[in-house]
């Protein structure tokens, strides 16, 4: 098994499915992997899907989904190694397991969405930043409950992945519009909620999300609108940023940026870290959570 | 025969006339107040301080034979008068004698100042009835000091003043002071009621005052005072946190106890604070508990683990006297309660023994050093080049941290904040100078100018409460509030080993108060604490530790993993389930 093999696999699914999360696409491709590389032992699958982590790390994606999934499906694995007999049957058992385990991740941003519903009322103003699977769809749903409300979204620089999400909103029905991330404080006082998604959630309850989140939630906070941010709890992750610089960088820069050895300083970093105390809400598929809740969750997952 | 003529008077009669004779002449008697006998009698009834009747009656057996039982009722009237004639007289006469004494014998006569004087101030500070009855057996012994004093007086004076009093004897001088003494204790239970609260204190003082020489006494209530606080000198808010924390916690052992040496060695260590932060502590007791159950004999017909728990309540209950014992000694012993609870009924004493030792030592190796090193590799990970980090006072834990993060390689700074109050920071300084650490040391005043050189600030903490407050060192909630002032992130290293299920968010409920003489500057002469003791206006408060409410904590570094601290109640509920304690 190769690197660049693996690698190849992700990329494509990335592609072909445009309505799957980085997240989802790299479990994905773990599945691939057992699936197509067959081996023997389970210390070498483990080496293998160790392997397959690492390639999908460099890929020239955003990195905070992608390890996140990723941990989380290796200790799917690991649960699974430990009860069964022959390497075939416990093989069998682990594609069988990781099914499933997708299955519900699918369902996840379905159970989100459905839930941010309620929020969600007649006549409000939501301001959204950058695109947000999870929030599109939920918006989406508002929209076939025939609820009529107002979407403010940010263009999101540097990748302008807001117009991608204006579009799309528009598309549904819904009355959006293209603002500038520099007008995110001049829309600040007119809108009711704010409603963001997020890469990764921290284990202080925080999130990793596109640049400028972090701004987005400050000016909020200053002017007391709630900041809910819609997820999947396959995006938690186990890492306890203190601060911005506290974030590991390959987090923040992608691979080819760290692998070119420019002084980073002078990039432009892809994601910041929102501290807990900006999160009023946090929607995922466990339940509506507040930002502490995700510390007990995830010691249930790990622990 | 003419005397047969006279009507013949019946026995009666006589006796009657000679009663009235007698009562005649008693009454003269009782003028000149020279009877020697009545004195006496009065005497007794003064000393035993009762008048009732069956002392009347008494009197009245002794002298039967001089008065006769009608005349009883005119001698007890006429005492009252006599008690008046009596009192002028002695008053007039110890005004005589002081002069004397004075002249002759300065020496016994300033003794005898001294006695008296500390008589009146006693009475008038006593308050209470208890505190009468006390003052009272003290007047008592004080009065035989006085009464051997003043024989002595007497015998020297003898000469000069046998002409004037040469009706007195010695018993009647005892009878004078008597007398005087109980005018005074009228005098001082009269007063008592009028007198307010000012000097509340003085009773315990004179209840603690043995029967011994007067130089003895004086010293010993030097000490006593030193080591107690004046009630009025105790802090309003904190008054329920004020023990009688003496120095000597071996005045504490009951007799005939049989506690284990090595615990009567843990209370003198803790009380002494030899033994000190909670790490130490909680290891200290463990170890204490370790031998304990070494040496435990087991009483015949007794079930081990019952046995065994009815000596440890016992030992505890004397190791807590001597310091309120810290989350980690309480989670420590909780942890062997459970497990001792848990062996079979009909275990081998032997085998319960190696259960508990294996027990007591896996809980040291995990519960403190491996997750010591855990918390230290976590802690590493988020200290980087070039840092600097920032500390409050002595921690093992921090100091493992921070000499394992240098000797990993990594180039930081540590500033090390201390106050002047407790020399813990001091000794974290020493230690970790001694391992080569670039270090800073700045006083707790300058805080707030240094935190802006600072990028990260590491704590140590003494407990994690259930709501996420750290209970620490005093002074650690102003560091992490100056801290969270600039906006730097607040690690707390906290074992789980010192999480309680416990909740209060502010230092008044519990905490410990320190020995107010640290707050003294020892060097300084002149400070304005060194006599705040005598100065009822002062009340000098060292508070021991603090409460640093969650808001201020950045992250709580666990052996489970980093959490923010509200995450407490889930490392509890963890805890519970893994190790069912």
């Amino acid at each position: 098994m190769k690197k660049e093999e693996v690698q190849a696999i992700f990329m494509k699914i990335l592609r072909e499915e445009e309505d799957v999360s980085a997240g989802v696409a790299a479990i994905k491709t773990l599945l691939t992997v057992i699936e197509n590389y067959k081996v023997s032992t389970v210390r070498e699958l483990d080496l293998n899907l160790q392997l397959a982590v690492d390639a999908m790390r460099h890929c020239d994606q955003p990195v905070t989904a992608i390890s996140s999934g990723c941990e989380l499906f290796m200790r799917f694995i690991t649960f699974a190694k430990l009860d069964t007999k022959s390497f075939e049957e416990c093989e069998k058992i682990m594609l069988q397991r990781g099914n499933i385990f997708l299955d519900k991740l699918l369902e996840a941003r379905g159970k989100v969405a459905k839930q941010a519903l309620s929020f969600i009322c007649d006549g409000c103003k939501i301001l959204t930043h950058s695109r947000s699977r999870v929030v599109l769809q939920a918006m989406i749903e508002a929209i076939k409950a025939n609820k009529r409300f107002e979407v403010f979204i940010t263009v999101s620089a540097p990748d302008n992945s807001g117009e991608m999400m204006h579009k799309q909103l528009v598309a549904a029905g819904v009355d959006a519009t293209l603002i500038l991330d520099s007008a995110v404080g001049y829309v600040m006082e007119q809108v009711d909620i704010v409603m963001i998604g997020a890469e990764g959630v921290t284990e202080s309850g925080g999130i990793i999300n596109k640049i400028g989140t972090y701004s987005l939630g400050i000016a909020a906070l200053e002017l007391k609108k709630p900041v809910y941010v819609l997820t999947e709890s396959f995006k938690f992750s186990r890492i306890y940023p203190l601060n911005q610089m506290d974030l590991p960088k390959e987090f923040k820069y992608l691979s080819n940026t760290l692998k070119s050895g420019k002084d980073l300083s002078k990039q432009h970093p892809l994601v910041d870290y929102t501290p807990p105390s900006y999160i009023t809400l946090l929607f995922t598929d466990l339940g509506i959570l507040t930002p502490s809740a995700v510390s007990d969750e995830l010691i249930k997952l790990y622990l | 025969m003419s005397s047969n003529e006279i009507p013949p008077k019946s026995r009666d009669e006589i006796k009657a006339a000679r009663q009235a004779k007698k009562a005649a002449k008693l009454k003269v008697n009782n003028k000149t107040t020279e009877n020697p006998q009545l004195t006496k009698e009065i005497e007794n009834l003064n000393e035993n301080n009762i008048n009732s009747k069956p002392k009347v009656e008494s009197t009245d057996e002794v002298d039967k034979s001089v008065v006769i039982n009608p005349n009883a009722v005119d001698i007890s009237t006429s005492r009252e008068q006599i008690k008046a004639d009596r009192a002028a007289k002695k008053s007039a006469k110890q005004l005589k004698k002081k002069g004397a004494a004075d002249g002759e014998s300065n020496v016994q006569s300033s003794v005898k100042k001294e006695l008296k004087e500390d008589d009146s101030v006693k009475q008038n500070e006593d308050m209470t009835v208890k505190d009468v009855v006390e003052t009272l057996k003290n007047i008592v012994s004080v009065a035989k000091e006085v009464n051997e004093i003043t024989t002595k007086v007497s015998a020297l004076d003898l000469g000069g003043k046998k002409q004037e009093e040469t009706g007195k004897s010695k018993a009647e001088l005892r009878a004078e002071r008597r007398a005087k003494q109980e005018a005074q204790r009228a005098a001082k239970q009269a007063a008592e009621k009028k007198v307010v609260k000012p000097k509340l204190e003085a009773p315990t003082v004179n209840v603690d005052v043995p029967k011994k020489e007067e130089k003895v006494i004086k010293s010993k209530t030097l000490e006593k005072s030193k080591t107690k606080l004046q009630l009025a000198q105790r802090f309003n808010w904190f008054q329920h946190l004020y023990t009688e924390f003496d120095k000597n916690p071996l005045k504490k052992i009951p007799i005939n106890s049989n506690l284990h040496p090595a615990i009567v060695k843990l209370g003198v260590q803790l009380s002494s604070r030899v033994v000190k932060g909670s790490n130490a502590r909680c290891i200290a007791l463990l170890d204490a508990l370790n031998k304990m159950v070494r040496d435990y004999v087991l009483p015949a017909k007794t079930e081990f683990s019952r046995g065994l728990e009815s000596h440890l309540a016992s030992s505890l209950e004397f190791l807590w006297t001597t310091r309120e014992p810290c989350a980690s000694q309480i989670n420590a012993v909780k942890f062997f309660r459970h497990h001792l609870a848990q062996l079979p009924n009909n275990v081998d004493e032997f085998d319960a023994k190696k259960t508990l030792q294996e027990e007591i030592d896996r809980y040291i190796r995990e519960q403190i050093e491996m997750a010591g090193e855990a918390i230290s590799i976590a802690v590493r990970n988020k200290i980087s080049n070039g840092d600097t980090i920032l500390t409050y006072g002595c921690s093992s834990l921090i100091e493992q941290i921070l000499c394992e993060a240098w000797e990993a390689g990594l180039q930081f700074r540590t500033l090390v904040v201390g106050s002047r109050v407790s020399p813990d920071a001091a000794e974290m300084l020493r230690r970790l100078c001694a391992r080569g650490l670039p270090c800073t040391y700045v006083d707790f005043t300058a805080v707030n100018y240094v935190m802006k050189t600072v990028s990260k600030v590491v704590l140590g903490a003494g407990a994690l409460l259930a709501n996420g407050a750290v209970v620490s060192a005093a002074g650690t909630a102003g560091v992490a509030l100056a801290a969270r002032a600039r906006n730097r992130p607040v690690l707390v290293a906290c074992h789980t080993h010192k999480f309680i299920d416990s909740l209060y968010t502010d230092a008044f409920m519990h905490n410990q108060i320190g020995d107010p003489d640290d707050l003294l500057e020892k060097s300084d002469d002149n400070s304005p604490l060194k006599d705040w003791r005598s100065n009822l206006n002062l009340t000098p408060l060292n508070l021991t530790y603090d409460v640093t409410p969650p808001c201020l904590i950045t992250a709580v570094v666990t052996e489970l993993a980093i959490l923010p601290c509200t995450s407490a109640p889930v490392v509890l509920r963890f805890k519970l389930s893994e190790y069912g304690v």
